[in-house]
C-alpha cells in the first residue's frame, strides 16, 4: 500500500505572485508527491533469480527513485519503460501521472490517471490529482466532477476546496465560492489563499466589512505579502475609506516597493480626495516600476482634467492609447477633454471610437457630434 | 443738459409719487464738517454732493446712476466719508453695476457702524450678489437683530418690487450655496462685438434653428438718439443679426422699419422666424406682433383684448405649432375668473377658430406663485417652458426655471436649471435652441462689452464617465488581475424629442422662391395642427415636429400643385433636423404629385382612415380645377410577381378614384391605372427605396 502526501510550497507560490508582469497564465500551485515503502521487488540486486516482471519492476523503482529526487523528466521515462515491459502494471501510470503533473503536462496526465483510476476506483487521491489536472487545463466542469468524485470518496484536501471556490469566484458564483472557501477553511485553518480569496469573493458582493476581516486574516497569516494589504486597501478605498486605503498601500509597499499596484491604488484616493498633484506624482512612480503601465498614463490624463490642464491630459490619455489602441475609456476621456478644449471634432471621433469598442456610455455622447459637423 | 435730465427726472417723480416708496430709502446725511480738509475742491464736492443727493432722492435707476456719478466726483475729494461710501454702495445696487456695491459698503460700515439703518441689509444684499453666501446670512441676520423680524415687505413700485424680506433671501442664499456644489456644466460664450456693444444688448430671440436673432438694444444711433430720463440710457430698438454659416454673427443691424421713438422691445420669435413679439412699455406694458413678408416687417399691431389689458403684459412666446400664445401679465385675474397668485403670472391664450387669441387663462401653480414670474420662452419640442421667477428655490432676484406639460395642462414642479446659467441676481429672457444643447440670454458678467450683453450657453450635460485604471490580484492562486467592475451611473439626461424640418421651396421651372403654406397634419387624428408659411423672398421654411406622430406635410400655393410628404416620428425620437427642398409644380398637363400621405392596409386596396386628409386636399383641387381631368396611378415595390403586383396597383388607384367619386368628383374626369413595378423612382434594393416606390400618383392629364 503505497502512501502519498503532497505539500504546497508556498515560498514558490508566493515568490511567483510577486511578479511584475501582468500576464493571463496561472500561477501553479506545485504539488509534491512522495512515494515511500512498497518496493516492486524482494531483492533488485540479485540476478541468480528473475522473477517474472522483474525488469518493469526496476525501472518501476528508478521512476519513483526519480520522482523523489525532483526529477521528472527521467522518472516519466522510467514509468514508459517499465509499461512497455508490463503494460498492465497500472501503478506506473499514476507514477507517470504525477510526473507529468509535475512537469505541467495535463493532458498528459490526465490520460495517465484515468487509466489508473479504472483499475483503482476508489483512490480518492488519483481522482483529485485529476481533477487538479483538469482544474488547470481550465476544464472547470471536468474538474468539478473530479473533485465531487474525490468528495464522495471521502477524500479531503484544501486545495481541493479551494479550487472549487476559485471556480465559482472565476464564473462570478460568489456566494457559492464563500461556502467553497468555508470548507477550504474548516480543512486547514492556517491556508492563507482561503482568507484572501474568500476576501475577495466578499469584495465582489460589496460585502466589504466581511471582505476587511478576512483580508486581515490573510495578513495575520501571511504578514510579509504586498498583495495583501493592497486587497485590503482596495476594500478601504471601495468604501471611500481614503486615508484607511492610503495606510494599507503603504503597508503593501514597505513590504514590496516595486508592488505598482498599491502605489496605482493610493494615487486613485489621493485623486478621490482632490490632490491631483500628489495623485500624479504616485502615478508617475508607478511609471518608473512599468515604464508601459497604459492604466497610469490614463490616470495622469485624470488628474490633469481635474486641474483643467487639458492640454496635458490629452497628451497622457494618448500615450494611454498608444500603449493599449483598446482602451476604451482613455478615448472617452481623450474626448471629454478634447470638449472642454472646444475641439468637438476631436472629442466626437474619440467617443466614436470608443463607441467602436463596444463602450455604450459612448454613444450617449455621440449623439450631440451631428451638430459639431455644422 | 444736467438741468434738463433733472427736470425731467423731477417731473417724472411728481407724476408718479413714486419717489421715497420705491427702494425704502434709508435717509442718510452727508455731514460736511468731515470735507473740510482743505479748502480747493471743497465747494464743488459740496456742490456735487447736492445734486447727487437730490438724484439719490428720487430712487430711480437713472436718477441712481446720475447720483452715483456726482457722488464719485466727491469721493475724488474724501474717500474715507462713511456716508458718502454707503451712498455710492447704493447707487451701485440700486442701478446695473450691482457687484461694484460691496467695497464700498465695507469700507462706509468699517468707518461708522451705523451709517445707516439698512447697512446691514445692503450689506448682505452685496454679499450675496458676490456668491458670499455664509457672510450674507450673517448680515441678514443682524439685519433682522436690529429691525426686529417683523420688518418685512416694505415698498413698491411700478413693477418693482424691492423688499425687505429677509427671510427669503436667506433661504436664496441658502439655494445659492447648493447650486454652486452643483454647478451645471455650460460655456457661456459672449456673441462678439457684431452683436454687443458698450450699452445694454438683452432679450435675445432665435429661430430655433439659430439662425436669425433678434434682440434689444440701447445703444447709440437709436431711433429718436433720445435717452430715457428714467435711466439715461437710449431707447430700446430691435436689432436682428443672421448667423451665418462661415463668418458667425452678422453686424447686427437696426430694424428700422420696427422701431419707434420710443421703447421697442424683443420678447418672442417663431420658431421659424416669421413672427415677432415686441413689447411697449408705455403707457401700460402693451405686447405687439409682426409678420415678416420676404424681408419686410409688418407694422407692429397690438395683440387683441384678452392678452392686452390695462395691466402690465411684458413678454411672450408663441408654441411650435402656432395654437398657444404664453404671456405674462400682472392682472388680477384671468378670463375664468382664477384670481393672479401674485406678481406678474404666465398666461395662455389659445388660437379660436376664426384664428383670433381666444380668453386667457392664468397657468396655476406649480407655475406661477406668489412672487414674480417673467420671460415665458415656449420650446418647440411642445413640452418643456422655461421662464424666470423670483419663486423660492432660486439663489437672488430671478432665476430661469424649466417645467413640462404633460399635453393635458398638467406642468411639472419647475427645476431651477442652475448655477453658473442662474446668478444672485436677475437672470432673465432665456430662450433655447430646438436641440437644446444651445440657449441665448442676457448677462452682465464681466469680461463683455459693457453693462448687458448676449451671450451663448452650450450645455454639455452632465460630467462625461471618468473612469480610473486600477486592477488588483484578487486570487491568491493567480496573477491575473481583476478589474474593479464600474458602476456606470444611470444620469438622467434630458432629451429633446424633436424634428425640425427646413429648406426652401421653389418653383420646379425657375427655381425662383414660392411663398407657399405648409399644412401639418395629424394622420391618425386627421386634424390639422397648423398652417405656416414660407418667405417669399428666400423660400425658406421651417417646422418644427415634436415626436410621436404621423405627419402629414402638404405644401400649397396659388397656380401649384401641392405637394405633399410624410414623416412618421416614432416616440422615441431623439433630436433631429431634416433639409427637405421641395419644388412645387405649377399646374399643367402632365404635371404629377406623389402622394405621400395615402395608407393602404398590408397587400390590400383598403384605404386606410390616415389617408383621408391627402384624399381631401385632392378633392378641393378638383374642386378648384372643375375641368380638370386627371388619372391616379398605382405604383409597388418590385416584390412579389408582376400581374399580383399589377392587380394591386389598379386596385389601389381605383380605391383613390371611389373614394373622389364618393366625395362628389365627377367619374367622367378620372381614370386609373396599375403601374406595378415598372416606373420605380427609387432603389428596390433597400427599404427605404422600396417605401418610395409604393405609392400612389396624381397626374393632370388635361385642364382646358
Amino acid at each position: 500500500m503505497k502512501k502519498l502526501f503532497y505539500l504546497i510550497i508556498f515560498c514558490a507560490a508566493s515568490g511567483l505572485m510577486y511578479a511584475q508582469d501582468v500576464d493571463t497564465s496561472q500561477i501553479i500551485i506545485p504539488i509534491k508527491i512522495g512515494f515511500e515503502g512498497e518496493a516492486a521487488v524482494a531483492d533488485t540486486s540479485s540476478t541468480l533469480i528473475v522473477a517474472e516482471d522483474q525488469e518493469a519492476n526496476i525501472s518501476y523503482n528508478d521512476g519513483v527513485q526519480f520522482y523523489q529526487q525532483a526529477q521528472y523528466q527521467a522518472a516519466i521515462q522510467s514509468f514508459s519503460h517499465a509499461l512497455e515491459l508490463n503494460p498492465s502494471m497500472t501503478k506506473a501510470y499514476y507514477g507517470r501521472g504525477t510526473s507529468y503533473i509535475q512537469q505541467q503536462s495535463y493532458q498528459e496526465a490526465i490520460s495517465d490517471l484515468a487509466k489508473y483510476i479504472v483499475a483503482f476506483p476508489k483512490d480518492g487521491n488519483a481522482v483529485y490529482l485529476k481533477g487538479y489536472a483538469e482544474y488547470y487545463l481550465d476544464k472547470n466542469d471536468d474538474a468539478r466532477n473530479s473533485f465531487n468524485a474525490a468528495i464522495a470518496l471521502g477524500f479531503k484536501d484544501v486545495n481541493m476546496f479551494y479550487f472549487m471556490g476559485v471556480m465559482k469566484f472565476k464564473e462570478g458564483k460568489y456566494l457559492e465560492a464563500i461556502d467553497d472557501f468555508n470548507e477550504a477553511v474548516k480543512v486547514d485553518p492556517k491556508y492563507f489563499f482561503s482568507y484572501n480569496d474568500r476576501a475577495s469573493a466578499y469584495r465582489m458582493l460589496e460585502s466589504y466589512d466581511n471582505a476587511i476581516a478576512d483580508y486581515n486574516k490573510a495578513i495575520e497569516l501571511k504578514p510579509d505579502m504586498a498583495m495583501l494589504y493592497n486587497n485590503l486597501g482596495s476594500v478601504k478605498r471601495l468604501k471611500k475609506d481614503y486615508d484607511g486605503a492610503i495606510a494599507e498601500y503603504d503597508n503593501a509597499i514597505k513590504k514590496d516597493a516595486s508592488y505598482y499596484y498599491a502605489i496605482n491604488n493610493k494615487g486613485i484616493c489621493l485623486y478621490e480626495t482632490g490632490k491631483y498633484e500628489e495623485a500624479i506624482e504616485a502615478f508617475r512612480q508607478v511609471l518608473k516600476i512599468k515604464k508601459d503601465y497604459a492604466y497610469a498614463y490614463n490616470n495622469i490624463g485624470l488628474c490633469y482634467y481635474k486641474l483643467k490642464e487639458y492640454e496635458s491630459a490629452v497628451e497622457a490619455f494618448s500615450t494611454a492609447i498608444s500603449m493599449d489602441p483598446e482602451y476604451g475609456y482613455a478615448y472617452i476621456h481623450r474626448g471629454s477633454a478634447k470638449e472642454m478644449m472646444r475641439n468637438m471634432e476631436g472629442a466626437c471621433d474619440d467617443w466614436k471610437k470608443a463607441k467602436e469598442l463596444g463602450m455604450a456610455v459612448a454613444e450617449e455622447y455621440c449623439s450631440v457630434c451631428t451638430e459639431y459637423k455644422k | 443738459m444736467k438741468i434738463k435730465i433733472f427736470f425731467a427726472l423731477f417731473c417724472l417723480a411728481v407724476l408718479f409719487g413714486l419717489t421715497t416708496e420705491l427702494y425704502a430709502q434709508v435717509p442718510v446725511e452727508i455731514n460736511k464738517k468731515e470735507f473740510k480738509q482743505s479748502k480747493n475742491g471743497y465747494k464743488d464736492a459740496m456742490t456735487s454732493v447736492k445734486y447727487a443727493d437730490t438724484y439719490y432722492a428720487m430712487g430711480q435707476p437713472g436718477a441712481y446712476r446720475m447720483a452715483l456719478v456726482e457722488y464719485l466726483k466727491a469721493y475724488e475729494y474724501n474717500q474715507h466719508n462713511a456716508e458718502l461710501n454707503y451712498k455710492i454702495g447704493a447707487c451701485y445696487l440700486y442701478s446695473t453695476e450691482k457687484p461694484k456695491a460691496i467695497d464700498f459698503l465695507q469700507k462706509a460700515y468699517k468707518a461708522k457702524p451705523g451709517v445707516a439703518s439698512d447697512i446691514y441689509f445692503l450689506l448682505g444684499w452685496s454679499l450675496q450678489l458676490n456668491y458670499e453666501f455664509d457672510e450674507a446670512i450673517k448680515y441678514y441676520r443682524n439685519f433682522q437683530n436690529e429691525q426686529g423680524v417683523a420688518d418685512t415687505k416694505k415698498s413698491k413700485g411700478k413693477g418693482e418690487v424691492i423688499t425687505h424680506d429677509v427671510d427669503k433671501r436667506i433661504r436664496e442664499c441658502e439655494t445659492g450655496k447648493k447650486l454652486l456644489e452643483n454647478p451645471i456644466r455650460v460655456f457661456i460664450d459672449n456673441l462678439g462685438p457684431t452683436v454687443n456693444s458698450k450699452y445694454p444688448d438683452y432679450g435675445p430671440v432665435i429661430t430655433t434653428d439659430q439662425s436669425v436673432l433678434v434682440f434689444t438694444s440701447r445703444r447709440e444711433g437709436s431711433t429718436g438718439e433720445e435717452l430715457d430720463p428714467n435711466d439715461l440710457l437710449y431707447y430700446e430698438d430691435l436689432y436682428v443679426s443672421y448667423n451665418e454659416e462661415k463668418t458667425g454673427w452678422s453686424q447686427a443691424i437696426n430694424m428700422r422699419s420696427l422701431n419707434t421713438e420710443g421703447h421697442d422691445a424683443s420678447v418672442g420669435l417663431s420658431p421659424d422666424g416669421q413672427i415677432l413679439y415686441t413689447y411697449k412699455g408705455d403707457p401700460d406694458g402693451t405686447l405687439f406682433e409682426s409678420f415678416l413678408k420676404g424681408d419686410n416687417w409688418s407694422k407692429p399691431k397690438e395683440l387683441n383684448n384678452n392678452i392686452n389689458t390695462k395691466q402690465q403684459e411684458t413678454s411672450a412666446s408663441i408654441s411650435y405649432d402656432g395654437n398657444k400664445l404664453y404671456f405674462v401679465s400682472d392682472r388680477p385675474k384671468d378670463d375664468d375668473g382664477n384670481p393672479n397668485l401674485g406678481g406678474k403670472d404666465i398666461f395662455v391664450c389659445e388660437k379660436q377658430k376664426n384664428g383670433n387669441w381666444g380668453p386667457a387663462k392664468n397657468l396655476g401653480a406649480p407655475i406661477n406663485t406668489k412672487y414674480d414670474e417673467e420671460g415665458v420662452f415656449m420650446h418647440p419640442d411642445g413640452v418643456t417652458m422655461y421662464f424666470c421667477s423670483k419663486r423660492d428655490g432660486g439663489m437672488g432676484g430671478y432665476d430661469i426655471f424649466y417645467s413640462e406639460s404633460d399635453g393635458a395642462g398638467n406642468w411639472s414642479e419647475p427645476v431651477n436649471i442652475g448655477y453658473p446659467v442662474n446668478t444672485p441676481d436677475d437672470d432673465v429672457f432665456f430662450v433655447v435652441a430646438g436641440n437644446a444643447r444651445y440657449a441665448f440670454y442676457s448677462s452682465a458678467r464681466e469680461g463683455g462689452y459693457g453693462l448687458q450683453d448676449i451671450y451663448r450657453i452650450t450645455f454639455l450635460g452632465p460630467e462625461k464617465m471618468m473612469v480610473m485604471g486600477t486592477e488588483d490580484i484578487l486570487i491568491a492562486s493567480s496573477n491575473a488581475t481583476i478589474q474593479q467592475k464600474v458602476e456606470q451611473e444611470v444620469v438622467e439626461v434630458k432629451k429633446v424629442r424633436l424634428t425640425i424640418m427646413k429648406g426652401t421651396i421653389t418653383d420646379a421651372l425657375s427655381g425662383i422662391p414660392v411663398e407657399a403654406t405648409i399644412e401639418i397634419v395629424d394622420n391618425e387624428k386627421n386634424e390639422l395642427i397648423t398652417t405656416l408659411t414660407s418667405n417669399s423672398k428666400t423660400g425658406k421654411y421651417l417646422v418644427s415636429l415634436p415626436s410621436g406622430k404621423n405627419y402629414g406635410i402638404a405644401v400649397k400655393a396659388d397656380g401649384y400643385l401641392f405637394y405633399s410628404e410624410n414623416i412618421d416620428i416614432p416616440e422615441a425620437t431623439a433630436y433631429q433636423e431634416v433639409t427637405k427642398d421641395i419644388v412645387l409644380s405649377k399646374v399643367g398637363i402632365g404635371s404629377k404629385i406623389v402622394l405621400k400621405n395615402i395608407f393602404f392596409d398590408y397587400g390590400k386596396e383598403t384605404l386606410r382612415e390616415t389617408s383621408y386628409p391627402e384624399l381631401d386636399r385632392l378633392v378641393a383641387l378638383l374642386n378648384s380645377y372643375p375641368n380638370m381631368t386627371i388619372e391616379i396611378g398605382g405604383h409597388t415595390d418590385n416584390y412579389g410577381s408582376l400581374k399580383l403586383n399589377t392587380d394591386l396597383s389598379e386596385a389601389r388607384a381605383k380605391s383613390v378614384v371611389d373614394y373622389l367619386v364618393e366625395k362628389g368628383i365627377s367619374k367622367t374626369r378620372m381614370t386609373y391605372k396599375g403601374y406595378a413595378y415598372l416606373q420605380p423612382i427609387a432603389t428596390n434594393d433597400t427599404d427605404e427605396g422600396r417605401q418610395q416606390n409604393r405609392r400612389v400618383e396624381f397626374k393632370v392629364i388635361s385642364i382646358k
